[in-house]
């Protein structure tokens, strides 16, 4: 097996995992912060919830349906979040956006498991289902500050 | 007795250049042809031979290459009102595709025959170029839409039909063959209630319809017949919209410009007759060459022939694909009922994830709501992945299928 398949199937193994054995799944009591965000074409529909204290996300859920990538990579965003600042989030979620692009800059380590969607970049149509719940957790954080 | 030759499909595909590549490392296999058909060789030579040696603009110009090129457009316009078995080359009104056909029925029908209050009868079948035109004109003129009910097997329930129609009923506009579901439905007896029962213009469309089953636009007893030239081995950007002579007669331009005026004033124009009345501008002329070449290749195939190899590659992919583990197929369950339109989903393996498992395969399906929301709503579905077939597959590109798609469903479910 070449280097390049084993880094493929680690990040498939990663992306399954997170598919099957989501990661803070389902509504947030106290949450200050929630969006929504979707995808008509393939289906996929993401909502998630925040608790912002002392300017950091404290807690972070999401619930949903739809394709493998945008469940999988919804539960790595919230684990991606944790702890952050709302201008970090907002970083992330742009810096992930980029490195997702074919012959983007790469996926900083910062991004955790969301690393594992690098790939994504391979098939433009899938970016949207990677980035869906990344974009609804910044703008539900950008809109909860005021 | 049967009479309908046997396509020779290894010669069909020697005819398609683009099907001979790999994918990947491995063999194309093209199951998108509900979305878009592949193009034979005799189509791209007729648009470039056009190109080569005969453009011009058309009508009105007294030189030998305005002249080749009026001959051209007008002779394809011949060419497809004979191909669809329309009466006349003045029943077929050259749009930019059955899109375009559907929005000027819409549009036309709505300034000659229907008002406030009025209803238009469509379905939960829509792809949405037969919905949302109908939805603007309702909301331009406060007319009612009704929405046809389907069956849980995927066709248009006539009960629900027969309960809509009455004397506020204007326009019925409905699928020939359903792009989400594969039905071909009883158009022609649909066809006979919508006269019992209302005056209504009865809209067929046919993007779907007129690339697989044999035409005879007296038999499916329709007013307007919309179809696309590019679902049908001809190229992108040009289609056709039949009409009855009379109803094109009552109907009131489109757009407005060259070509669809017969005087003008200051203040005022006059109209041309149908078909030039509703075809403003410079058209497609190559588009319609090529139109014209596809129609050429499929008559000398003969579209029985066409259909009943999609039968058999229905039926071959029906019994395989039923066989995999929490796969479930839309759509009647019966071959003979619908056309090459296989939608499925398969429990645990999301439509998106399957496609793009497949398309590493080499395999080209496609996955999400195919323009056609209502029906997955019908079905409480997000998506599904739909396989289509056209006359240059083979039954080893549906084996291939299947293996591609149980291959997915154990990758998916590790």
């Amino acid at each position: 097996m070449t280097g390049a398949e084993t880094t493929r199937e680690v990040r498939q193994a990663v992306i399954g995992d997170h598919f099957r054995r989501p990661r803070n799944r389902g509504p947030l009591v106290r949450a200050s912060a929630t969006g929504q965000a979707d995808n008509p074409a393939c289906g996929d529909v993401v909502q998630v919830w925040a608790r912002v204290q002392d300017g950091k996300v404290a807690e972070a859920t999401f619930d949903g349906r739809g394709c493998l990538l945008s469940q999988a990579a919804a539960s790595m965003v919230t684990v991606a979040v944790q702890g952050k600042t709302v201008d970090t989030v907002a970083r992330l979620r742009r810096e992930f956006a980029q490195g997702l692009q074919p012959n983007g800059p790469g996926l900083p380590p910062e991004l955790g498991d969301l690393r594992a969607l690098e790939g994504v970049g391979r098939f433009p149509s899938r970016i949207r289902c990677a980035v869906l719940a990344f974009d609804a957790f910044a703008e539900a954080l950008e809109s909860g500050e005021d | 007795m049967d009479t309908v030759a046997a396509l020779d499909v290894a010669a069909v595909r020697a005819d398609f250049p683009i099907l001979d590549q790999r994918v990947d490392g491995k063999p194309l296999v093209y199951l998108d042809n509900a979305a878009s058909s592949q193009k034979p060789r005799q189509v791209i030579e007729a648009i470039s031979a056009y190109y080569m040696t005969d453009h011009a603009n058309v009508h009105r110009g007294v030189h030998e290459l305005a002249r080749r090129a009026t001959e051209a457009y007008e002779g394809a316009r011949e060419r497809i009102a004979r191909w669809a078995n329309a009466e006349s080359a003045d029943e077929i009104v050259w749009t930019r595709g059955a899109s375009e056909a559907l929005n000027l029925a819409a549009f036309t029908l709505g300034q000659s025959r229907v008002g406030a209050g009025d209803e238009i009868v469509v379905s939960d079948m829509e792809h949405h170029s037969n919905l949302v035109p109908w939805q603007l004109l309702a909301a331009r003129n406060g007319a009612v839409l009704r929405h046809v009910e389907l069956t849980s097997d995927g066709r248009l329930d006539l009960d629900s039909l027969a309960s809509l129609l009455g004397p506020r009923t204007r326009v019925v506009a409905l699928p020939h063959v359903s792009n989400a579901l594969g039905t071909i439905n009883p158009v022609a007896r649909i066809g006979r209630m919508v006269r019992e029962k209302s005056s209504a213009a009865y809209v067929l469309d046919g993007a779907q319809g007129a690339p697989h089953l044999p035409l005879d636009m007296a038999e499916l007893g329709c007013d307007l017949y919309a179809f696309s030239a590019h679902k049908m081995c001809g190229p992108t950007g040009i289609g056709a919209l039949w009409g009855r002579s009379a109803l094109l007669a009552e109907l009131p331009p489109y757009q407005g410009g060259g070509e669809m005026i017969a005087h003008v004033y200051r203040d005022h124009s006059t109209w041309t007759t149908p078909p030039h009345k509703f075809e403003a501008g410079t058209p497609n002329i190559a588009g319609a060459v090529g139109m014209q070449a596809a129609a050429e290749y499929l008559d000398d195939l003969g579209m029985a022939a066409v259909h009943r190899h999609e039968s058999s590659l229905v039926g071959r992919a029906l019994a395989l694909l039923s066989e995999v583990d929490g796969l479930r197929i839309l759509g009647p369950t019966a071959p003979e009922d619908r056309a090459g339109v296989i939608p499925f989903v398969v429990d645990d393996a999301p439509a998106q994830d399957i496609a793009t498992i497949l398309d590493a395969e080499g395999i080209a399906v496609r996955a999400g709501h195919h323009c056609a929301q209502l029906v997955l709503d019908r079905f409480g579905l997000p998506a599904t992945v739909r396989a289509s077939f056209y006359l240059y597959n083979t039954p080893d590109e549906v084996d291939r299928l299947a293996e591609g798609v149980r291959l997915a469903v154990s990758m998916l479910r590790q």
